[in-house]
């Protein structure tokens, strides 16, 4: 499903000063795996995670997602590929505040050529799936962290993304939400989705789905 | 210094042409390096930066040749304001002909058009077609665009310091006149005009059939039988004039401006031949081919089917 191979990442920046953020990267995920990468702050864990979902282009390497290297795609299939294939579940709540949760979701609907009430199903279904339907008509901006955390994965999950990448989901959670979020993986699991999930969190190590752990360290794997 | 240069409009022109050509060139130098380099099945560094360099190049070649395309039309201005400096001069013919290279200028510049369109087109089907199918062929045909671009500003320099405002001209001297000439295969005028006729309902029949080299040969025939058949049957109804045989004064506002869609619309159908060919030959490019191709027979030849119908004879 996910291969890497010899994936490299450095940034530079305005002065030239080079920093490699990733070092020969290489990896593979099978359909419907459920990975983890553990690594602490600062190891490249949301780089990789960019580059899988397309959002950045590695230095050098191939990334290769179903057979095709995701790197050489032009922004035109790149944007097409993240709509298609990839669900993001980010670090920080990126909502739109002053919006309901249901209209949260519309954005990553509203380039498929779908029905209005094509839209709304898979609203529906998205939403029940995060356990978040309950709120559907309510701002963005009056919710709990737990609730905004499962709007974001329930649009993560709206266009029917094969890949889930989720980036520290529990960084901003509590512990009765963490755990909560634990099940919400456990959903996917079943629902044939593949997953990869950054964190250094230990709660995930009470995640029983998991099938292989990858350490990333100073942008190296172990 | 040559009074013609530093008139305003010119002065304008071959600047902005100029500065187009630098931005061109410096693609160019980029689109070599890109060429020479490329290897699309690599996975190294070079490779993902020739990728980014090239999507840079491409982006600064559409925006240059979407400016050299209003240029042109900034070009057709400043000829005709340049009407009013040559003594002599009456419209932009006479200033046309009284310039070296001044047909073969203009001829470049709109197959420069056409081609720069096209390349945009071009460019377009490659970011949208997966693995970038078309990527050699956008390259070198904007190496053989910029050579045509280069010289189409060589001679353009060349064109405007050769005029002279001292010098009377005679304007559209040779286009002035009302003695038969003989033209290709030393047809007559008339014969010239059914032969255009013709090549329009091959074009149809190339374009149903979709014959592609009959189709391209007949529009490269069909574009020298329209200027021919422009200059010296056309514009003369439009003119309602027998001896005003001109390809410029029905840009003027006197004639509507119908010149602009004339012209306008030739460009579009020889554009849609060159996509037609090149790419997929689907059914809305057939339509866009018939239509614009009548279109350019229903605007060329209104006055003259208006005129005869109305008169019930020729000029
Ligand atoms: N756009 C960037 N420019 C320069 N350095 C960056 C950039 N993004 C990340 N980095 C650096 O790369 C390293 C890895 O960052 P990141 O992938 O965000 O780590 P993590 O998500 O594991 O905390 C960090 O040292 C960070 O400073
Ligand atoms: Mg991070």
């Amino acid at each position: 499903m996910i291969q890497l191979q010899n994936v490299n990442k450095v940034f530079t920046d305005t002065n030239h000063n080079n920093f490699q953020a990733l070092k020969d990267i290489s990896l593979a995920i099978s359909p419907n795996e459920c990975v983890l990468l553990h690594g602490s702050s600062g190891s490249g864990k949301t780089t990789l995670l960019h580059i899988i979902a397309s959002l950045m282009k590695p230095s050098s390497g191939l990334v290769e997602v179903k057979g095709e290297n995701i790197v050489s795609l032009s922004d035109y299939h790149a944007s097409a590929y993240r709509r298609s294939t990839i669900g993001y579940v980010t670090q920080s709540f990126y909502l739109l505040d002053n919006l309901s949760v249901e209209e949260n979701l519309l954005p990553a609907l509203v380039l498929e050529s779908l029905s209005e009430k094509e839209m709304a199903q898979k609203i529906k279904k998205a939403l029940s799936l995060a356990n978040i339907e309950h709120k559907a008509k309510q701002k963005v901006s009056t919710l709990s962290g737990g609730e905004k955390q499962r709007c974001i994965i329930a649009r993560a999950i709206v266009n029917d993304a094969e890949i889930v990448l989720c980036d520290e989901p529990t960084a901003n959670l509590d512990k009765k939400n963490s755990l909560f979020f634990l099940g919400l993986i456990q959903n996917l699991k079943n629902l044939r989705k593949t997953i990869l999930i950054a964190t250094h969190d230990p709660i995930f190590e009470k995640l029983e789905c998991v099938d292989k752990v990858y350490n990333l360290e100073g942008g190296s794997l172990e | 210094m040559n009074e013609i240069l530093i008139s305003p409009q010119v002065s304008l022109e071959l600047f902005l042409s100029s500065l187009v050509l630098l931005f061109l060139s410096f693609a160019l130098y980029h689109t070599l390096y890109i060429l020479l380099r490329y290897d699309k099945n690599a996975t190294n560094a070079l490779q993902y930066e020739l990728e980014k360099r090239s999507l840079l190049t491409t982006t600064i070649i559409k925006v240059a040749l979407l400016i050299s395309i209003f240029l042109f039309i900034l070009f057709v201005l400043s000829i005709d304001t340049l009407a009013e400096l040559i003594p002599g001069a009456m419209c932009g013919a006479g200033v046309v002909n009284s310039g070296i290279y001044g047909s073969l200028l203009i001829a470049l510049k709109f197959i420069v058009i056409v081609l720069a369109i096209f390349w945009i087109q071009v460019d377009e089907e490659d970011q949208k077609a997966k693995g970038f199918p078309y990527f050699s062929l956008k390259m070198y045909l904007y190496i053989f665009l910029y050579l045509l671009i280069a010289l189409s500003w060589f001679l353009e320099l060349n064109f405007f310091m050769s005029l002279s405002v001292e010098e009377p001209v005679l304007c559209c001297s040779n286009l002035y006149t009302s003695q038969t000439t003989s033209f290709m295969l030393g047809m007559s005028i008339e014969e010239i005009v059914v032969a255009f006729y013709i090549t329009y309902l091959f074009i149809l029949l190339a374009t149903y059939l979709k014959k592609k080299v009959f189709l391209s040969l007949l529009s490269i025939l069909f574009l020298y039988l329209s200027y021919i058949t422009i200059v010296y049957f056309f514009s003369t109804y439009i003119y309602e004039l027998p001896t005003h045989k001109c390809p410029y004064c029905i840009l003027a506002k006197e004639y509507y401006f119908i010149g602009y869609f004339i012209y306008g619309v030739l460009v579009m159908a020889n554009y849609y031949v060159l996509y037609g060919v090149v790419f997929s030959f689907k059914e809305h490019t057939k339509s866009k081919i018939i239509t614009a191709y009548t279109l350019f027979v229903v605007l060329v030849s209104f006055k003259y089917i208006y005129y005869f119908l109305s008169n019930n004879l020729f000029l």
